[in-house]
């Protein structure tokens, strides 16, 4: 028995426990997603709050049949995209400049501390492009294989690789512009 | 860089490959030294985003969340039961409307058909009426005048109680009957061939069918008092 498609049912009859049920079990993941894709806490939140109106608005449309959690991320990645279109006219697969190595090559101390510390490499990505983030997101934090990756992402597998391998080229790129992949893991 | 496979070590550290693209990646790192290397970088990067601090959301979040929704469940539901009620009094206007119309269209007709009709009848009886009794009179008193003159015993018509004079004209059925002479008979005569007792040319069926011509004027006597 899968809960999500009983929750989605009471949802559908307007039943807010359906929601709740749905919510315990997805909004974690949801919400660390959109953090990754937006950038922004406050977007995000904005984001996740949008996606379960729009969720509970279009319930309808779900088809019980599939797992929830694509259908789900699809709602919530195009209500993102809009809104990154919106603040952000051009491509969303831009990358902003690389951010200047932590400390300087001056101060060699200052700067190997500053590559270990915890959630150094998090800033890295947030510095990437939306696109790359999403990617990387959805496979080392969602866990998602190529296929179901490339489902979310609405592109063929073969798509979905090549964007998983340019972000993760960027992502190095960046690392290896602040200091050596070791001070990284 | 030739036989190396580095275009394929993020994707094996990402564990993004297929079954032949990993065991020949595997097979290459186990002879080349630059190549593990650099697959242990990559797999050093990949730990790290593995390992991304997990943001969550707030339970105040949430709780705004559960809020906007049931909020937006309620409006949708209250516009569903404003639809369905407005839905349902369009329907009832509508039928309402048809049923008002078929009525008042059948009520209109029939009066106007009534009205109609009614008034064809009064044309017809204002038309008929004084013909009837002027000719009725006409003829009582040519059978008064005929009943002066000649009397038989088996009356036959023209009378007043043989209900082809109506009550309107029995004073002066009454009038015919003079004495002892009831019923009231016409001058018997022989009628000509086609024509009735009054002199009156019998209608060709009528003549066709055999009926006789004293029969002919009782009918169109009655005929002409009967009422439409």
């Amino acid at each position: 028995v899968d809960p999500d498609r009983d929750d989605a049912a009471r949802l559908r009859r307007g039943d807010t426990a359906g929601l709740a049920g749905l919510m315990g079990r997805h909004q974690d993941r949801l919400f660390r997603y959109l953090r990754r894709l937006v950038g922004d806490e406050a977007v995000a939140e904005d984001t996740f709050q949008q996606t379960w109106v729009q969720v509970a608005e279009r319930i309808g449309r779900y088809d019980g049949a599939r797992p929830f959690g694509p259908w789900l991320f699809a709602v919530a990645r195009n209500l993102a995209l809009d809104h990154l279109r919106r603040r952000r006219p051009e491509s969303l697969d831009d990358v902003d400049e690389p951010a200047a190595p932590g400390g300087g090559e001056s101060d060699p101390l200052a700067r190997a501390v500053a590559l270990q510390q915890s959630g150094r490499l998090a800033d890295v990505v947030a510095g990437l492009a939306p696109l790359d983030r999403e990617v990387l997101s959805l496979r080392f934090e969602e866990d998602l294989a190529l296929p179901q990756l490339a489902q979310t992402l609405g592109v063929p597998i073969p798509t979905a690789k090549a964007r998983l391998y340019r972000a993760l080229a960027r992502l190095r790129e960046r690392v290896l512009a602040a200091g050596p992949a070791e001070e990284w893991r | 860089m030739n036989g190396h496979v580095t275009d394929l070590l993020a994707l094996a550290a990402a564990g993004a490959l297929d079954q032949a693209e990993a065991a020949r990646i595997e097979a290459h790192l186990r002879e080349c030294a630059a190549c593990a290397a650099e697959a242990g970088e990559w797999r050093h990067l990949t730990e790290g985003l593995r390992r991304l601090p997990a943001p969550k959301p707030s339970r105040a979040l949430v709780a705004r969340t559960v809020e906007a929704v049931e909020s937006r469940l309620a409006e949708r539901a209250e516009r569903a039961w404003n639809r369905a009620a407005l839905g349902f009094v369009v329907a009832f206007a509508w039928t309402l409307a048809v049923v008002a119309w078929v009525v008042l269209d059948l009520l209109a007709g029939g009066l106007r058909q009534m009205t109609l009709v009614g008034r064809q009848q009064v044309v017809k009886r204002r038309r008929l009426f004084p013909q009837c009794v002027q000719r009725a009179l006409r003829l009582i008193h040519r059978a008064a005048a005929a009943n002066t003159k000649d009397l038989s015993g088996d009356g036959q018509f023209l009378t007043a109680g043989d209900g082809v004079i109506p009550e309107v004209l029995t004073p002066h059925a009454g009038a015919l009957q003079s004495g002892d002479a009831s019923p009231v008979v016409e001058k018997r005569r022989t009628p000509r061939a086609g024509q009735d007792q009054f002199g009156r040319g019998q209608p060709q069926r009528l003549r066709r069918a055999g009926v006789p011509a004293q029969r002919c004027a009782r009918k169109r006597v009655a005929a002409l008092l009967r009422v439409p």
